[in-house]
């Protein structure tokens, strides 16, 4: 990462290369479809190369860092389009998916977090999904669920402060 | 807005790591953690507790012309490959799938194998399993490690394990100073 800041384009071919993959998963699973999730990770990436002398260890992994440009190019782009991507399942399957794939290297963290959104309502549960799988906005979600948006406001809240207090931290 | 009101500087931290801040929103906020290293600990928990599921979705791997598009808009003057799949790297990503007791577990199993650790390779560790920059944070100012693993987003749960870590790194066996977890 340090070099990628440098300006080494063999440092930033290596990180596209130990990354790419995974925030390729990540766009494309909040954009619903392959052209605009390609879209989205090449936007991304020219931010990175753009911006990795911003990137400060201090506040967090590099991984963390790249997660974030990607899932906000991807939200953004889902927010200049005008229809939506169809094909998303419904989120908790999607969480479902990540624990039952048998998978060994499923981390604890991973495990805690669905006890704890196992613990939260079932509606605002699947607002904060929609929200963080999704990039779904509060207007949308309240679409979704046939609620005021005032409720889903309160209730995202809410449902994260519980999630806050279950996970401990 | 006033970003440190009590209840608001949490809420925004939320609506920022959930994605629901509209984009002009989003770059202000940006600009405010850049400077506000409290609110900035409030973003790094909340993308510490829902990173899971970024890290839980499924890899893809994307076509090769999007990486041809990316080195054009860079400009990339000689080309660089970004074909070849490096072995050393997949500790990059696996960084992140791995949660915090892996990688306190490895940096702790690769301090009881090697006693007089080299400090730089100790740091390339921290650096590849995804801490950057905590290691030497640490060896700094060994009796901060507790606030340290705070400002790293390390839980509070994985914190006494870091903290050994740290004490084992810095060859401080009495943590007379360090703050218990809570």
């Amino acid at each position: 990462m340090r070099r990628t800041a440098l300006g080494d384009k063999s440092a930033f071919a290596d990180l596209y290369q130990a990354t790419s993959a995974k925030l390729f998963g990540i766009a494309l699973r909040i954009s619903g479809r392959r052209e605009i999730a390609e879209e989205v990770l090449q936007e991304a990436f020219v931010a990175i190369w753009g911006r990795a002398k911003d990137y400060d260890p201090v506040r967090g992994s590099v991984m963390t860092w790249l997660v974030t440009i990607v899932r906000h190019c991807a939200i953004d782009q889902l927010r200049h389009q005008q229809s939506r991507p169809e094909g998303h399942s419904a989120p908790e399957e999607v969480l479902t998916s990540f624990i039952a794939t048998g998978r060994t290297d499923i981390s604890a963290e991973l495990r805690a977090l669905q006890r704890c959104l196992d613990e939260l309502d079932p509606q605002p549960r699947r607002a904060v999904l929609l929200a963080y799988l999704y990039g779904l906005t509060r207007d949308e979600i309240a679409a979704r669920l046939k609620v005021p948006v005032g409720t889903v406001k309160s209730s995202l809240w809410r449902s994260l402060e519980r999630l806050q207090r279950c996970l401990g931290s | 807005m006033r970003y440190d009101q009590p209840e608001l500087g949490p809420r925004l931290a939320a609506d920022y790591v959930l994605g629901l801040m509209p984009d002009r929103a989003r770059r202000r906020f940006e600009r405010v953690i850049g400077r506000n290293a409290t609110l900035a600990a409030t973003v790094a928990g909340w993308s510490e507790r829902l990173g899971p599921l970024d890290a839980a979705t499924e890899d893809i791997a994307p076509p090769a012309y999007v990486w041809r598009a990316i080195e054009r808009r860079i400009g990339a003057g000689a080309r660089v490959a970004a074909t070849r799949p490096r072995a050393n790297l997949r500790y990059f990503w696996r960084a992140f799938a791995m949660s915090a007791i892996a990688a306190s577990t490895a940096i702790a199993i690769y301090i009881a194998l090697n006693p007089t650790p080299l400090p730089t390779t100790v740091e390339a560790l921290a650096e590849k399993i995804g801490l950057p920059g905590w290691m030497e944070a640490a060896r700094r100012a060994p009796v901060d490690v507790g606030l340290s693993t705070m400002r790293f987003g390390i839980s509070e749960r994985e914190r006494p394990r870091w903290i050994r870590a740290a004490l084992l790194l810095t060859g401080d066996a009495q943590p007379l100073t360090v703050p218990a977890p809570h």
